[in-house]
Parts: C-alpha cells; structure tokens; sequence
C-alpha cells in the first residue's frame, strides 16, 4: 500500500507539472473515454426525452423554449444597446491600459452536450463532446442559454474538459454592465454561487446590477453575462468592497452549452 | 465475487457516476459511488479488491473529469485504509462497521482531495469542501449501508443458517 501511495503521489505531482503541456497520452486517454461515455449519454437523453414527452404538453414545451429563446435573444439586444459607442471605446482604452489583448474578432458558436461531470461539488469541472476536431482548444470561451458557463481546461480530439466560472480556481475579470469603469474580479464561492471583489472601494454597485465580462485579462470577451448582484458590502477589517452574484447559468440543470470559436 | 463481476460493478459506478448522478441527485451533494464500492469492496474482500479496483477506477475517473490525474486514485487508496483496520477488530459481515468505515472514510475523500489540489496549487479553501460534508455523509452512509447489505450476500449465501433458533439439533 505505502508503494502505492508513493507512485500516486509522484503521479499527481507529475500532473499537475504536465497539466499545462498538452500530452498525447492524456489525450487518447480522453478521447478512449469520451467515446465510451458518448452512447451512454446519448441513450441516458433520448429516454429523458421519452419520458418528458410522457408528461408534457408537447405543444406547451415547444411554446415555452420558443419564449426561452426569444428572451435570451431580446436581454442580449438589450445588453448591447446599453453599451453605447462612447462606452465601447472608454473600455478599449482601458483594457490598452491595463495591459489586456486586443479585442478579438467575430466568434462563431459550437454547439455541445455534457458528457460527464465531476461531481465532487468541491470542484466544478464537466466534459464537453467538442473536441480539437471540431475546433476546442485551451481556454475556448463557453456559455450556455444565459450567459457565461467557462473555458475549456483541456482538450482531446473528442471531447473537452471545461472548467466553470463557479470554480474557486477560476478568476474572471467583470464590469457592471453599462457601466465600463466599474470593475472587478471573481470567482466561485464554494456554494454554487459567485462571489468577488471590486477593484475600486468606492464603485458605483447595487444589489440587482448585471455583471458582465469585462475582457481583461484576454480569455473571456467582453460583454457575456456573468449573473447579478446578490450583495454588496465591506467585509470586516478590510477596505475591499466584496460582491455576491447570482450566475445567469443554472448549473445543475445544464445539459447544453455552445463553444465561442 | 469474482475479479470480473466485480470491474464490471465498478465500471457501472464510473458511468453512472460521471455521466448520471450529477444530473439526477436532488439533495445537495450526489454520493460517490466509486468511494462507496471501494470501501465496501475492501470492508467486505481482501486488499485486492478495494486498492486495485480504487486505483484503476480513480484513474478512470480522474481522467474523465478531473484536472489531475491521480487525485482520486489515491484518495480511494487513503479511504481503504479504515475499512482494514476495522476488518482486524468486527466481523466483515456485520454492517454497523460497515457504515463506520464508509462515515471514516467520506472525511478522508472531502479534505485528502481538498489537500492534494491545494498542495498541487489550487486556491479553493477548505470551507466550501467541509460545507460539503454533512450532506455528503449521509449520501455516502445510505448508498454503503445498500451495498453492503446487497454485496454480503454474495459472501455468504445462507448466513441464517448458521443460526441456531432452539429445537432438537
């Protein structure tokens, strides 16, 4: 047992070194498996999907995503319209400032389902079955109905690990939205939600505000919806000004998310 | 139980585990099958069992959906641990025990797994993995206590009979 433990260890460690090298092994490793859990997946959907139907209005589902869809379609407008020219401009030279990439260019969505998931609730990692065929690479921006899900940790010919924004390991710069100058960063709480400091104590933030990216940093783009301010206060002996947020994503009911490639 | 009968129990686990469970669970915290079949495994079997079966299924599943590959395995590992050392004291088919190793063991899996990633340089604190935990134990306790009464049997069929109830022998 004590061999054991001891290789583990070294494994780990090895891991953990490798992790930001993209190996072959892992790689097929991956690809084995995603193929493995593909059809399980997919039979697990189609008899969810059976037994939807079973009990619901076909009619009234139909309806019901079809508004889904279109009040996704409308806040998004809406988010846009908020962002005046002036606004734009005022962030592009701020994220020069800071030091951020360029802006990226147009994006176009690939459509994925979840393979599997982590499970722990201590970490919030899930398999996606896009993989480097169709295009995921390290860091892709995912979002989901809503808003923003994550970005791709790893990825195989066939499927990918995606890391999501209520993950403590995974730091996300944000704005107000509408509000360019308002910034700040977060991260998962712990608890399914969000939680994360602004960078200036004196910020303009109120409970109900929408977070969206603020696109520094130069993975996520700006502008994709975070979630909303659930709290806004100075926590004790500290001058920082820390934020709750709601994510617009439900995590535990997801099932389909879109890749920005 | 023999070797195959039992890759295809733990294969099961690893499917339903990373491809089910986390979409149905409604209570909070969604066991781990896996860590229950791996101290069940090793409370019930010989070494054999629970270690190899917990480091090849904890490899699988680390590198379905964990970011290091490792982790999970030698936490299983970490977890057989109280299920031999009970086995030394209680009888294996006695499912009181059975349920002590899987309540020893579920603190072993939350802070082993929290400790190697922060010592792997994650940030995640140790507050929410310890949220986690009451809701996990009883997921955990639950699911062990259906195994173990369901895998006993297959030790010793007829453990009745071994029962003596009065009359003439």
């Amino acid at each position: 047992m004590a061999i054991a433990i001891a290789a583990l260890f070294v494994l780990v460690f090895a891991s953990s070194q490798l992790s930001r090298y993209d190996t072959a092994a892992g790689r097929t490793a991956g690809a084995v498996i995603a193929a493995i859990q593909k059809p399980f997946v997919a039979g697990i959907d189609y008899l969810g999907g059976k037994f939807n139907a079973a009990f619901t209005d076909e009619a009234l589902r139909a309806e019901n995503e079809a508004l889904k869809e279109r009040t996704a379609r409308l806040e998004d407008e809406l988010a846009k319209n908020r962002l005046d020219a002036a606004e734009l401009e005022e962030l592009r030279q701020l994220k020069g400032a800071l030091g951020a990439d360029a802006p990226r260019g147009e994006y176009t969505l690939k459509a994925a389902s979840i393979l599997a998931f982590e499970g722990s609730d201590i970490f919030n990692i899930f398999t996606i079955d896009v993989g480097t065929e169709k295009g995921a690479l390290r860091d892709t921006v995912v979002i989901a109905q809503g808003g923003l899900v994550g970005r791709v940790l790893e990825a195989n010919a066939l499927s990918s690990k995606v890391v999501a924004i209520i993950d403590e390991n995974n730091k996300i710069g944000f704005q107000i939205e509408g509000r360019p100058t308002e910034l700040g960063i977060c991260s998962g709480d712990g608890n399914g939600g969000l939680a994360g400091e602004m960078l200036d104590d004196k910020a303009d933030i109120h409970v109900g505000d929408r977070i969206v990216t603020s696109g520094i940093g130069g993975i996520y783009p700006a502008g994709i919806v975070i979630g909303t301010v659930t709290s806004a206060e100075f926590a004790k002996e500290s001058s920082l000004l820390h934020v709750g947020i709601e994510p617009a994503v439900n995590f535990k009911g997801i099932k389909k998310v879109a890749l920005l490639l | 139980m023999n070797y195959a009968k039992a890759a295809i129990l733990f294969f099961a686990c690893w499917l339903v585990q990373t491809t089910l469970l986390g979409r149905v669970w409604p209570f909070g915290a969604a066991p781990n099958l896996l860590l229950c079949a791996v101290v069940c495994f090793a409370w019930l079997y010989d070494a054999g069992y629970g270690l190899i079966y917990g480091i090849v299924f904890g490899l699988l599943l680390d590198i379905s959906v964990q970011a290091l590959v490792g982790a999970s395995a030698l936490t299983f590992v970490l977890c057989c641990i109280p299920a031999f050392a009970l086995r030394r004291v209680f009888n294996p088919e006695r499912a009181l025990p059975a349920v002590l190793s899987a309540l020893i063991a579920t603190p072993i899996y939350v802070f082993g797994f929290w400790g190697i990633y922060h010592l792997c340089g994650a940030p995640a604190g140790i507050l929410p993995a310890a949220q986690t935990l009451p809701a996990l134990l009883i997921a955990q306790v639950l699911v062990c206590l259906a195994l173990h009464l369901l895998l006993v049997r297959t030790i010793i069929k007829h453990r009745r009979d071994r029962r003596y109830i009065g009359g003439v022998l």
